[in-house]
């Protein structure tokens, strides 16, 4: 009996010991397109990397990255379903040669630090490809609706600068700050439009988490 | 033993140890050689060519971590997994096993739903579920479906219902059919609503607008279903409209459940608003109409644009009047009391005609062919003022402009001018459409890329822009249809085409390129048919014209769904290509079935109205007085017997000139043919359609019916039966009474040629229809008398002008023994119920109901013929409006005592002749219908037939010498004028 026990428990230890490896899987699905789990991972310590920081991978961390690459997907997607210019090679290469100066000064610098993190090339481009497609994207595709009216931006002036409130001190003249003012409206703006295309695009491609991945 | 054990398990813990210290991380694979890719579960819904295409890792190929995301994405791409994960494992060899571990997606297939008492029907409660046929399955979707339903079933009055829904798993195919199973209570009744704010009517009175108590509240409250809700609402709203409360918002703010008496109190929210009143100054216009064109009514709101769009409205209607200067303001105002007054302030203008269209700059088309494209119409007898107004006026320029950019004039311009006092008449305007062609564009070359040259041919043969031909977008859009609609045909789903315009050195002359990106080509991986209960499956599948392997075309899909339709037992035939954006290969292609209710019964009241009557008593009205026949029929359908298509019919008839029972077995697509049908009936008929007589007939017939193509069909037909005729019944001379009225047995072999090129067989313009009847009967068949038969009749429909048609039919029937035997019997060639009638409604119209042809001699009674001959024409033409329509006819013809007596002559020679042509004319009205034209004609014959009569009882025929009945014969005519009534044009 202890015999045929001890048997048991070596057949099953063997088999344990060739238990493969997981390599990848799938972590959300974008309509027809996935996002794996390796990619999210990539994704996280590309982004530490290029901000000069240590990556976190926690659940917040992983979900954040998730949520901001579904966003670059779909935005990937519409680009090519209706024409939009993609990045050039250019643009891509100055995107990088920005990152690099910012925080490593020469690219030999930038190059020993990045096979140190694990990163290869390849990699690095392809996040600031994602990452210049949709800032085109914005650009093409929502700032042109964006209208800022004089009007709105003397009610925000007005109601930021108040006059009668004993701590706001003496307000700036207006003309120093209406550019500001406009700029500011216009960017919520733009995060309104991009929030509502970005919650019916969802809905349209039919974003899933892997609950197995992305609890 | 036990050292061997224990030194088999240190061996396994070591191994564990250093195979774990050895492959740490996924990157210690990567770079090694893929040398075994293992598939988990080994069973793949994919077939194993297409999973090896997919993986696409050929052996040895160094693993990355590229690779990897490649096999991800590839697999997932064909849209069967829902999870795919790849692991990799060392192998001795020093390279690397790969195992893929799938986990598969579910595709819906049926979707049931059992236990509900309709409302709401299985159908509603399908389509809230939102399940599509061949959609991925989810469970949230699912939650959703569950949810739905609960919302549709307390809605109608089911509330606490509970819905549990069971799955049916189909590995191989991936497909789950789903079944809600539904256990609800009794439906909840309503009682009293609650009217929420101010409803300034009376609350009873909203109750019993409501419509939701049963008998006005005598017998409590009706059953709750979300129809009824619905439109008890709509009831309350429209009430509080017909009080003037035209801004009323009705609305259903809750519906209160209580649970312990079943019942349910609505809370409906009333917000009256302020009462409108809309008065109409300068012109009269019913209230129909105001609601009509005002759309406050329609809106329940009252804003400047709701007005000035009543204003044109007004406007257009009073242009199509003749009122081309009607002038429209309005002006709204609030009285003390806060009733809001909305004025129509109308100048319609003196009333105009229009009475000339002129069309200038035109030299491509003619003005005949403009003219007769346009909606404006100068002045005639069917539109007295003409038909003019802005909105015909832009419809107009449109359609010409269409016209000229199809034929390749881009620059095309239309424009058209107004002219008032046309004529030096100031009732009359005139309008001139002004064109300016430009130049035309002429097609240099086509090109067609994407395209192989097998193909070229297929797609040659549907282009409609062609080398030297002039261009025009709309004629490439029509190609874009025809080549997308063809490569789809072939299985190419994602086919797409664009079209590029080059311009040439040449000012008119253009080169056109099509380019066709065909995409994959997809194929028919398994047909998979769900829904049948009681039909044989192999019925079905002998019509699906989708075969394994061979391309998904949509054409054979449609065509399918159409030959399903075709038998005639299925109430919805869904079809659907499963896993729809998958990008595999062959794909499933689904069809649920809905097998229709297996009995169907319908009910039908009708009337006829003609010369009809006349008392059986009294014999002096042998020609019929002006009655009313009503008419009751029922029919009750066994539908799918046997499984097999085939049903059974049983129908009914009773009117006071007919009663009838028929019974009906019909095998549609019999022995799997289309084309044919077989049909076995039996009738049982007691019918007094000829004033002579009164018969009752038995039959029973066998008929196939062959549909030869579109247009031609043949019957084939054995019939038996015997018609007795009611002795007491028959209006004859005395002698003839015994001989006649004995019993016909006739056993009838026929076939029938019909061919039928008629554009519209309700109501014809243009076409030839045939129909061409032989018919033996003999001994053979146990006939008690041996005769041929003929009958042939030819319409044709000729389009004289937009407006004309010119229609004929022409009727030729003869009757000839083929023995002596029933005459040597006898004295008669034909029995008498065999005999050929004729005159009425669609027939000779200067006849009233089978009035034409010889007659008795004493009595004056038609007794039917051997031959008969009616040749109709008409003149179709519109009258007033789309929808009143007039014909001028002439009819000629009659039934003949034998076809030796045929003849053309029109007098007749003295009253016992009745072999002659009867020639009729009349005048017809035609009231289009949605079930096609009323139609009443009103014919006056020119040469009626006099004949002899009898004064006095059927009693006194029987009882008085043959010197006192002669003394009763008196002469007697049909009279020149007829009329009729009935539903379809008379042919």
């Amino acid at each position: 009996m202890r015999t045929r026990f001890l048997q048991f428990v070596a057949l099953l230890l063997a088999a344990l010991s060739v238990h493969a490896e997981l390599l990848d899987r799938i972590a959300i699905t974008v309509g027809q397109d996935v996002i794996t789990e390796r990619q999210i991972y990539e994704q996280l310590r590309i982004a530490a990397f290029l901000n000069g920081a240590k990556p976190e991978f926690t659940q917040e961390k992983l979900r954040e990255t998730a949520d901001r690459m579904v966003m670059q997907r779909l935005v990937m997607q519409d680009m090519r379903a209706n024409g939009y210019p993609l990045p050039t090679d250019e643009e891509v290469e100055e995107a990088l040669k920005q990152s690099r100066q910012a925080n490593w000064g020469s690219k030999e610098a930038f190059l020993k630090a990045a096979r140190d993190a694990g990163l290869p090339e390849r990699a690095l481009k392809d996040f600031l490809n994602k990452m210049v497609a949709t800032a085109k994207y914005i650009d093409f595709r929502f700032r042109p609706a964006v209208r800022v009216s004089d009007s709105a931006v003397l009610e925000r002036y007005q109601s930021k600068y108040n006059p009668l409130d004993p701590k706001g001190g003496e307000p700036p003249p207006y003309e120093d700050v209406k550019q500001a003012l406009e700029d500011e409206i216009a960017d919520e703006q733009l995060e309104g439009v991009m929030d509502s295309w970005l919650e019916d695009a969802r809905a349209r491609a039919g974003v899933r988490y892997k609950p197995e991945v992305i609890p | 033993m036990y050292s061997s054990a224990r030194r088999v398990l240190l061996t396994a813990i070591a191994l564990i140890v250093v195979s774990s210290l050895a492959l740490a991380s996924p990157s210690d694979f990567y770079g090694k050689p893929v040398e075994e890719i293992v598939l988990v579960p080994r069973r793949q819904p994919l077939p194993v060519d297409n999973m090896v295409e997919l993986i696409g890792v050929p052996p040895s190929t160094p693993l990355s971590a590229e690779i990897v995301q490649g096999v991800i994405e590839r697999l997932y791409r064909s849209g069967r997994f829902e999870q795919i994960q790849v692991e990799a494992a060392a192998l001795d060899s020093g390279g690397v096993q790969l195992r893929i571990v799938t986990e598969h997606r579910w595709f819906i297939g049926n979707v049931h739903v059992e236990g509900v008492e309709a409302p709401p029907n299985p159908g509603e409660l399908r389509n809230a579920t939102k399940l599509t046929l061949g959609g991925e399955f989810t469970q949230r979707q699912q939650d959703a479906a569950v949810e739905a339903l609960e919302t549709v079933l307390d809605k109608n009055g089911y509330y606490g219902s509970e819905v549990l829904p069971v799955h049916e798993y189909f590995d191989q195919t991936q497909q789950v059919n789903i079944t809600f199973y539904v256990r609800t209570g009794p439906r909840a009744k309503y009682d009293t609503p609650v009217f929420v704010s101010d409803a300034e009517l009376k609350v009873n009175k909203l109750v019993n607008v409501s419509n939701w108590e049963r008998w006005w509240g005598l017998f409590g409250w009706k059953g709750v279903t979300e129809s009824r809700t619905q439109a008890g609402i709509s009831n309350i709203r429209r009430y509080y409209q017909k009080q003037n409360y035209l801004k009323a918002t009705v609305r259903l703010q809750d519906i209160n459940y209580s649970p312990e008496k079943n019942v349910v109190n609505p809370r409906v929210e009333v917000q009256p608003g302020s009462k409108v009143k809309v008065v109409v100054e300068g012109a009269k216009l019913s209230g129909g109409k105001r609601r009509e064109l005002i759309p406050i009514f329609e809106e329940q709101s009252v804003d400047r644009d709701l007005l000035v769009e009543g204003s044109h409205n007004l406007e257009e209607y009073f242009e199509t009047r003749g009122y081309f200067n009607a002038d429209i303001s309005f002006d709204s105002e609030t009285a003390a009391d806060g009733t809001q007054e909305v004025v129509y302030h109308i100048d319609p203008g003196s009333r105009k005609r229009l009475v000339n269209i002129r069309i200038e700059g035109n030299s491509f088309f003619s003005t005949k062919d403009i003219l007769e494209r346009l909606y404006v119409l100068p002045a005639s007898l069917q539109f007295r003022r003409g038909r003019l107004s802005e909105g015909y006026l832009r419809e107009d320029e449109s359609t010409i402009r269409s016209l000229y950019l199809t034929n390749g004039f881009r620059d095309i311009d239309v424009d058209y001018t107004i002219e008032n006092n046309f004529g030096g008449k100031e009732d009359q305007i005139g309008l001139t459409f002004h064109i300016d062609e430009g130049s035309q564009v002429f097609v240099g070359s086509l090109k067609i890329n994407g395209v192989k040259p097998e193909e070229l041919a297929d797609i040659g043969k549907m282009l409609t822009t062609l080398e030297s031909q002039p261009f025009s977008v709309v004629n490439a859009t029509a190609d874009r249809d025809n080549i997308l609609a063809y490569f789809y045909n072939l299985g190419y789903p994602n086919a797409s085409f664009d079209f590029k315009v080059l311009t040439t050195d040449s000012e008119n002359l253009v080169n056109v390129v099509y380019e066709v990106n065909r995409g994959e080509q997809t194929f028919v991986r398994e047909v998979l048919v769900s829904g049948l209960n009681v039909t044989d499956p192999e019925l079905v599948y002998k019509r699906i014209e989708l075969f394994q392997g061979q391309p998904l075309s949509q054409n054979a899909m449609v065509e399918t769904q159409r030959r399903l339709y075709d038998l005639g037992i299925f109430a919805n035939v869904a079809m659907a290509v499963q896993n729809p954006n998958g990008e595999e290969k062959s794909k499933y292609v689904l069809f649920q079935l809905d097998e229709s209710k297996r009995y169907s019964a319908t009910t039908g009241f009708g009337a006829e109205l003609g010369r009809i009557g006349g008392s059986s008593e009294n014999l002096r009205s042998a020609g019929g007085t002006a009655n009313f026949s009503p008419r009751v029929q029922f029919e009750l359908t066994r539908l799918n017997l046997m499984g097999i298509a085939h049903s059974l019919s049983f129908r009914t008839r009773v009117s006071s000139i007919q009663q009838r029972v028929l019974v009906n077995y019909l095998a549609p697509q019999f022995r799997s043919n289309e084309n044919l049908n077989l049909a076995v009936t039996a009738v049982g008929d007691q019918s007094r359609d000829v004033r002579t007589y009164t018969s009752r007939r038995f039959e029973g017939s066998v008929q196939l019916g062959q549909k030869v193509n579109l247009a031609r069909n043949i019957l084939y037909r054995v019939a038996w039966r015997q018609t007795g005729i009611d002795e007491s019944t028959l209006q004859v001379q005395p002698s003839l009474i015994p001989v006649l009225a004995q019993p016909a047995k006739v056993g009838i072999i026929s076939a029938t040629l019909i061919e039928d090129k008629r554009d519209d067989p309700t109501d014809s313009t243009r076409g030839i229809y045939t129909s061409l009847d032989f018919g033996l009967a003999s001994k053979a068949l146990f006939s008690g008398s041996d005769f041929g038969r003929f009958l042939g009749r030819n319409s044709t429909y000729h389009r004289l002008s937009s407006k004309l048609v010119l229609a004929r039919t022409t009727t030729f029937g003869l009757l000839e023994p083929t023995t002596s035997r029933f005459r040597d019997k006898t004295g008669f060639n034909i029995p008498l119920s065999e005999r050929f009638f004729a005159g009425g409604a669609a027939s000779h119209r200067g006849f009233s109901e089978n009035q034409a042809g010889p007659r008795d001699l004493v009595t004056g009674f038609p007794i039917g013929g051997e031959t008969v001959f009616v040749n109709g024409v008409e003149l179709r033409f519109p009258l007033i409006g789309q929808n009143l329509g007039g014909v001028l006819f002439h009819d000629a013809g009659n039934v003949y005592s034998s076809l030796s007596n045929f003849s053309f002559r029109v007098k007749q020679k003295n009253i016992e002749d009745f072999n002659y042509m009867v020639h009729a004319v009349g005048f017809g009205i035609r009231y289009q219908t949605p079930i096609g034209p009323f139609r009443v004609d009103i014919a006056y014959a020119l040469n009626p037939t006099d004949f002899v009569g009898f004064r006095g009882t059927r009693e006194e025929l029987i009882d008085l010498s043959l010197p006192e009945l002669l003394a009763r014969r008196e002469r007697q005519s049909l009279g020149h004028f007829q009329f009729h009534f009935s539903l379809g044009q008379s042919f």
